[in-house]
């Protein structure tokens, strides 16, 4: 007989239902001091949109396979390896369940959970679980219901609590893995802890892989000397891994800048002798440049703060320019164009270094300067003085979306 | 999780080829610069010249125009300070298509001169055999009357329509033109005679000195009458015009006209282009360099230039000025002396000219 989710959640509703516990609001307080602060995932905005198909990039090759990949641990329990830490004559539902085998899926990378997610909230919600349930059972560890209690058992489970969570432990704890006692409720209702020798050959870890979006805005220098120092705005939007554990990590994105400019103007001139001579003036006024980056940084992590060193290899994808064209001073042609990258250089290399806090849960706000080594305008075309590596700086925020 | 890596992944690429793909209009870009193709360099006197077609308002010119009927392929270089125009006349003038200048050989090529010196072609109303008949004789040159009566004298080389308005002493008047050659190097020349008996038997025919004739037409009133190399007509009273075309063996065809009186009263009008005697000065395939320079214009033709050449060393086709006639690079040096008409001074000019002449 395949299980379902519903099936499961049925049967935890009616064991739950059929036991006569009396309920202590204490026992909330007490666990609602050990969970996170509650908090709902809302749905992305249409504004990260753009950059979730950014984000197919650093998953094809960023995502080491063994951290993505749900392995289907196989776990096969003999009935008569069980041990009930819940009294032997409570009832269990599971082992209404007979002679099942016990396959539980668990996220590798996680602690062993039982992974309950409410279907109207994207956010997965961890249950421990004590292995002595599974004895005897065979359940398919997925479930999207919103309520999960099963005393007896000692599982606690309820909406919206990961208990994974509540042993978040500090960071030099957590990476010798040295959880010795994990808490659980007894059938007394009282608070116990399980022994974490049944979680030797679980995988404790703090989470330092994250998928994030970001948009940013900032100023950069005009890649065109004038007698004014003439900054161009820009706005960028981007998605991107980091691997950040305490220490050294990196990063690695892509970004969707687009610089505002009034004042990137190239002419392209040229003589042509014969009985006299025609000259040729070609103006292309540049208002917007369209540049897809790929930066990839070096990171340093303490608590809160992140420095960053890194390089970004840069393309100017696209552009909305003004061009017009005059023969011997007759205007002959004057109409905007998008798309065309008449004289400027596709290619560009910018160093940067930067600087990242954490804010809230989830939220960074960075600050970022860079520079461009190679020159943005071809200079084979462009009549005037060129701006050696430009210099520019933005804001960014950062959100975090998966950490895994 | 890989389904979405697979929809995320194709997102990807969908927008990098929406970015690349938009649609763009092309931009042709500008053709690229070139280095001035008509130049001057040099000096005139003691001023520095360097002209160049394109900068500082100056334009290359070509054309090629009839000066005093003879075809004069020259070309223009300069703005409104400084001008230079260098030219060469055709050769062979009296053929039907004269010859235009050729420089394939690039071999040198002299200067027209015209020292002051007697007229090139005079004819006096004293000097005609039936100048007693005559009261007054008016010329008129190329469709110009001449404001002198009874003489007639060209200075300059050229081929011109000369007719005359003779003014008989019972005050007829009658007119004939003939085609006047002077100055350039004739491949004929010949002399239409006639008599007239009086039996009114006119007897006319063609006395050459340059050349052999070929065959005649004859023409009474503009009417042919006879195609012999000598024409017999009996002529009724009055005046007749006779007109010869006569075909010459190199292929030059001429006509001559005289005015035969058939009253046998003297009124004849003779063949008076008989007086072009041979000049010393052929103008044929001569250059002639002309400076404006502040509104004063310098004439090679002026100064002496016995000595001095264009020398070119190479000679380019270029392509069709705005006319459509064929433009020629003539590269090369040019030492001349110029000389204006309000002074005795001699300006030496001495370029390298990298210039264009019109060709046919």
């Amino acid at each position: 007989m395949n299980w379902t989710e519903e099936d499961i959640d049925q049967l935890f509703r009616d064991s739950a239902n059929q036991l006569n516990i009396p309920f202590q609001e204490s026992y909330w307080t007490e666990m609602e001091a050990l969970l996170p602060e509650t908090k709902t995932k809302k749905g992305l905005g249409w504004i990260f949109g753009g950059t979730v198909v950014c984000l197919a990039l650093i998953s094809t090759f960023f995502f080491p396979e063994n951290i993505v990949k749900l392995e289907n641990i196989t776990t096969k329990v003999a009935n008569n390896q069980t041990k009930f830490i819940t009294p032997t004559n409570s009832v269990s539902p599971i082992q209404a369940v007979e002679a099942k085998t016990v396959e539980a899926k668990i996220i590798h990378a996680e602690n062993i959970t039982l992974k309950a997610e409410k279907s109207t909230k994207a956010q997965s919600r961890n249950q421990i679980i004590d292995n002595n349930i599974l004895a005897n059972s065979e359940i398919s560890v997925s479930s999207n219901e919103t309520f999960v209690q099963h005393e007896n058992l000692n599982l606690v489970a309820q909406n919206q609590i990961d208990l994974a969570n509540q042993i978040e432990l500090p960071e030099e704890i957590e990476e010798q893995f040295s959880i010795e006692r994990l808490p659980l409720l007894s059938s007394t209702n009282q608070v116990t802890s399980l022994a974490t020798s049944n979680f030797k050959s679980l995988n404790l870890k703090r989470k330092s892989n994250t998928l994030f979006v970001q948009i940013g805005a900032g100023l950069t220098e005009s890649f065109i000397q004038t007698s004014e120092r003439n900054w161009m705005p820009t706005l960028n939007i981007g998605a991107g891994y980091q691997y950040s554990p305490k220490g050294f990590g990196f990063t690695a994105g892509i970004n969707l800048n687009t610089t505002f400019s009034d004042n990137l103007e190239i002419n392209r001139k040229s003589k042509v002798y014969n009985f006299g001579s025609t000259n040729y003036e070609q103006n292309f006024k540049y208002k917007q440049i369209y540049t897809l980056e790929l930066p990839v940084s070096v990171d340093f992590r303490k608590d809160k703060q992140t420095f960053s060193l890194g390089i970004s290899p840069t393309f100017i994808a696209s552009s909305l320019m003004r061009f017009s064209q005059s023969e011997n001073g007759n205007l002959s042609h004057d109409e905007f164009y998008i798309g065309q990258k008449v004289g400027l250089n596709h290619f560009g290399l910018k160093p940067s270094v930067g600087y990242q806090l954490e804010l809230a849960k989830g939220w960074n706000l960075g600050i970022q300067l860079q520079t461009q080594l190679m020159k943005q305008v071809d200079d084979s075309q462009f009549i005037g003085k060129l701006r050696d590596n430009p210099l520019s700086g933005q804001i960014t925020i950062r959100k975090m979306i998966t950490k895994f | 999780m890989i389904k979405n890596r697979k929809i995320l992944s194709f997102s990807l690429v969908a927008l990098m080829f929406a970015l690349n793909a938009c649609k763009k209009n092309e931009i042709i870009p500008p053709p690229g610069s070139s280095t001035p193709v008509f130049t001057v360099t040099g000096s005139f006197g003691s001023e520095e010249i360097d002209l160049r077609a394109g900068d500082e308002n100056v334009l290359m010119t070509t054309e090629i125009t009839l000066l005093n009927g003879v075809d004069f392929f020259k070309g223009n270089l300069g703005n409104e300070d400084f001008n230079i125009e260098i030219g060469v006349f055709g050769g062979n003038v009296d053929f039907q298509n004269p010859q235009v200048p050729e420089f394939s050989n690039q071999s040198p090529i002299s200067f027209a001169y015209l020292a002051q010196q007697p007229p090139l072609f005079q004819i006096k109303k004293d000097s005609l055999p039936n100048s007693s008949s005559i009261l007054k004789v008016e010329w008129e040159v190329n469709g110009v009357m001449q404001t002198i009566l009874d003489n007639l004298e060209i200075r300059e080389p050229g081929k011109y329509q000369v007719c005359a308005h003779v003014t008989f002493n019972d005050n007829t008047v009658q007119t004939v033109c003939n085609e006047v050659i002077v100055g350039f190097k004739p491949n004929v020349a010949f002399e239409l005679q006639f008599v007239l008996g009086q039996n009114n038997n006119l007897m006319a025919w063609i006395d050459p000195q340059i050349g052999v004739v070929q065959s005649v037409k004859w023409f009474q009133n503009g009417e042919q009458v006879s195609d012999m190399i000598q024409l017999n007509k009996y002529l009724d009273d009055g005046s007749h015009l006779i007109q010869a075309e006569v075909l010459f063996t190199n292929g030059v065809r001429s006509l001559r006209s005289v005015l035969v009186d058939g009253d046998l009263t003297g009124k004849n009008i003779f063949d008076f282009s008989k007086f072009c005697a041979l000049s010393p000065v052929e103008w044929d395939f001569k250059a002639k360099v002309k400076v404006m320079k502040d509104n004063v214009a310098y004439y090679s033709y002026l100064a002496p230039n016995s000595s001095n050449q264009i020398v070119l060393n190479d000679v380019q086709y270029y392509g069709l000025n705005p006319q459509g006639k064929a433009v020629y690079i003539l590269k090369g040096h040019i030492n001349v002396n110029v000389k204006s008409n309000f002074s005795s001074t001699v300006i030496p000019l001495n370029l390298d000219v990298s210039f264009g002449i019109s060709l046919k």
